[in-house]
């Protein structure tokens, strides 16, 4: 079974991923921070790592960079809405989304998605890159 | 030290200034996809930008100009102050006609929202490039309606707010903000007794007396927004 990590300062948006994945037959787990999602990778590997760029301490694109550096054969994929800490509305179209996302690409992620993504954008996205 | 006329200025080099790592890689990486053909070096602040490149003036300089970081507009001045002729696009969070106002008293020759679509960056540059200056279009509406405001009321020139100096206005922007003296100082790096000055002078010139009639001016003409 394919496992997938998915790291998100955003309990609400981390535990709905990981429903999503769960129920299409992916083994899931959730970090709430960059901190926790680089450590439970390093003691128990999952085969794609999703993750959020803008958390608070260590951001993103360190994860990228730190696990790239550790399992380059690990999936990653980013995801961003904007730009802040606080749960708000996000803005899928902005420069500095498109700006977190373009970092995120030249880290090393394998593919990026905007925030709000839908179910079927998610699924499609994972199922490309585990085929590759 | 204002920079001589004629200075020489690289032509495909680039500076990103921003505060927020994630945002400093992330222009980079937008600029390498649209202009490959020109160098980009990034910083955290306009210091050491000028600190590497003091008698390299950039193409062009691209600076987050952040709403709570209060010396975000001295430090776009100082960077005018010393290359007087290279464009600062400005990526500004706030949308307020006071800082916009503030932000090309400064010296900045563009002004786009962090939250714009990335094509105003493209359109920005472009026009930067090219001479001339640029505001969002997200702007236009906030920037129109302040200037009719400003030139039906007869009030272009002649408002008692057009006597303050920068500084005088960024600290009553922190008195209508709620911020004791204490706090002012310790934001602006000065001492207590600096921040008193600015505050009865800017009082004085306003002709009010009291911390609650600061901040109603400051709503009343648009310095500040609730």
């Amino acid at each position: 079974m394919t496992s997938v990590l998915i790291i998100d300062d955003e309990p609400d948006v981390g535990r709905a991923i990981a429903r999503v994945m769960t129920r299409a037959g992916y083994s899931t787990r959730v970090a709430e921070s960059a901190e926790a999602g680089i450590a439970m990778q390093v003691q128990e590997p999952c085969d794609v790592v999703i993750t959020d760029i803008i958390m608070p301490k260590q951001h993103g694109i360190t994860v990228i960079e730190t696990l790239r550096g550790q399992s380059p054969g690990t999936r990653i994929v980013a995801i961003s809405g904007g730009g802040n800490f606080e749960p708000q509305e996000y803005q899928p179209h902005a420069i500095t989304t498109t700006a977190y996302l373009a970092a995120a690409k030249k880290a090393g992620a394998d593919a990026v998605l905007t925030k709000p993504f839908d179910k079927r954008q998610l699924l499609e996205t994972i199922a490309e890159l585990i085929a590759v | 030290m204002r920079a001589p006329a004629g200075e020489q200025i690289e032509e495909r080099r680039v500076a990103i200034v921003a505060m927020q790592p994630v945002l400093r890689e992330g222009l980079r990486a937008m600029l390498g996809e649209q202009r490959s053909a020109c160098r980009t070096d990034v910083y955290d602040t306009v210091s050491s930008l000028l600190d590497a490149l003091a008698d390299l003036p950039v193409a062009i300089v691209l600076l987050e100009l952040r709403q709570t970081g209060l010396d975000s507009l001295q430090q776009l001045a100082t960077l005018k102050a010393h290359w007087s002729q290279t464009p600062v696009l400005t990526i500004a969070y706030a949308r307020d006609s006071a800082s916009i106002a503030d932000a090309l008293r400064a010296g900045a020759d563009g002004y786009i929202l962090s939250d714009d679509r990335p094509e105003e960056l493209r359109f920005a540059i472009e026009a930067l490039m090219q001479g001339r200056r640029y505001l969002s279009t997200s702007i236009c509406d906030v920037v129109i309606e302040g200037f009719l405001g400003l030139a039906s009321a007869g009030r272009l020139a002649g408002s008692p707010h057009a006597k303050l100096t920068e500084r005088e206005r960024q600290v009553m922007r922190m008195i209508a903000a709620g911020l004791r003296t204490r706090d002012i100082a310790q934001q602006l790096n000065l001492s207590p007794k600096t921040v008193e000055k600015h505050r009865s002078s800017l009082m004085r010139k306003l002709g009010l007396g009291s911390a609650p009639a600061v901040a109603a001016y400051a709503i009343t003409h648009g310095f500040v927004t609730i």
